[in-house]
């Protein structure tokens, strides 16, 4: 067995495990941080077009927005619906019940 | 205790009022209905839009498919939107009187079904030309956006001659009339925006 494969194996045997997992994920953070290329494969953000980047965009805020829009309107009008019918109810007019 | 305590009669209170729903049970049931098939839908203009953006040259209609009768469509559409303001009428004239409201309902009914009928030939001559489900995207995208608005909208004059019907054996409440009513708005309300993606 040579000096040179002693060292290492003495190191990693003499460190805890807690210190070699924080070690990994330094390594890990480095690696990803500075080996990965941009590729631009996602069809919203890179696509081939300026339309087509445009219309994922849109369509993507217009599905996102259209659902709350209705909740939050349908909560207004019932809101304005319930202070109508409370101000029947303190008025003392009579209404018809189907 | 006494046999006489055992037997006292008991007093009533005042009958408990009725409070009026906020909205009625089959709006608010409608309602929900309604945002779902909205939903469905914005999902499918929204592929109709991705796919004609990605168009080679922007040529939409795609070469070799034929042209969409945008100007009968135009009449056509007017049918509709004529359909649900006499609708709106109808709710007026019920709310006065409710045989008021049967002639301006059946006017509805038929303006819907000359809608329907007419796009009916419009699809007959589109089919004649050769625009198919499976003769492009662009086929596709229409037959299965204006078919499925044509699915809702023969369901919605279903509903329409349903009340239709118990309003001449005057048995139609305001509410049901209200359901209904809905679902046709709907259908008419959501036509334009139909049409200004898959027609122009």
């Amino acid at each position: 067995m040579s000096r040179k494969n002693v060292v290492p194996g003495v190191l990693l045997r003499s460190t805890s495990v807690f210190v070699r997992a924080v070690g990994a994920m330094v390594l890990a953070a480095i690696m990803m941080a500075v080996l990965p290329e941009v590729v631009m494969a996602c069809p919203v953000c890179f696509s081939g077009t300026d339309e087509n980047r445009e219309a994922f965009l849109v369509t993507t805020a217009f599905l996102s927005l259209l659902p709350l829009g209705m909740v939050a309107g349908t909560g207004f009008w019932m809101r304005r619906r319930s202070r109508e019918i409370d101000a029947e109810e303190f008025s003392g007019s009579d209404r018809e019940i189907d | 205790m006494t046999a006489d305590s055992a037997t006292m009669p008991i007093e009533h209170g005042p009958a408990p009022t009725r409070r009026e729903p906020m909205v009625a049970s089959g709006v608010m049931g409608m309602l929900l209905f309604i945002f779902t098939e909205v939903m469905f839908f914005a999902g499918l203009i929204s592929a109709h839009t991705i796919v004609r953006s990605q168009t080679v040259g922007e040529m939409w209609p795609p070469y070799g498919q034929p042209r969409l009768p945008v100007e009968q469509t135009a009449l056509n559409s007017l049918a509709l939107l004529v359909s649900g303001v006499v609708l709106v009428l109808a709710w007026f004239a019920f709310k006065r009187e409710r045989s008021a409201a049967r002639i301006p309902l059946l006017l509805s009914i038929l303006l819907g079904v000359v809608f329907v009928g007419f796009q009916g030939t419009e699809w007959v001559a589109l089919l004649a030309d050769g625009l198919t489900l499976q003769s492009s995207t662009y086929g596709g995208f229409f037959y299965l956006i204006v078919g499925a608005h044509a699915i809702h909208a023969v369901g919605a004059l279903g509903g329409l001659m349903w009340a239709f019907h118990r309003l001449d054996r005057e048995v139609l409440t305001a509410s049901q009339l209200a359901t209904v009513s809905a679902f046709w708005y709907f259908v008419v309300m959501v036509w334009p925006v139909l049409y200004w993606k898959v027609y122009l």
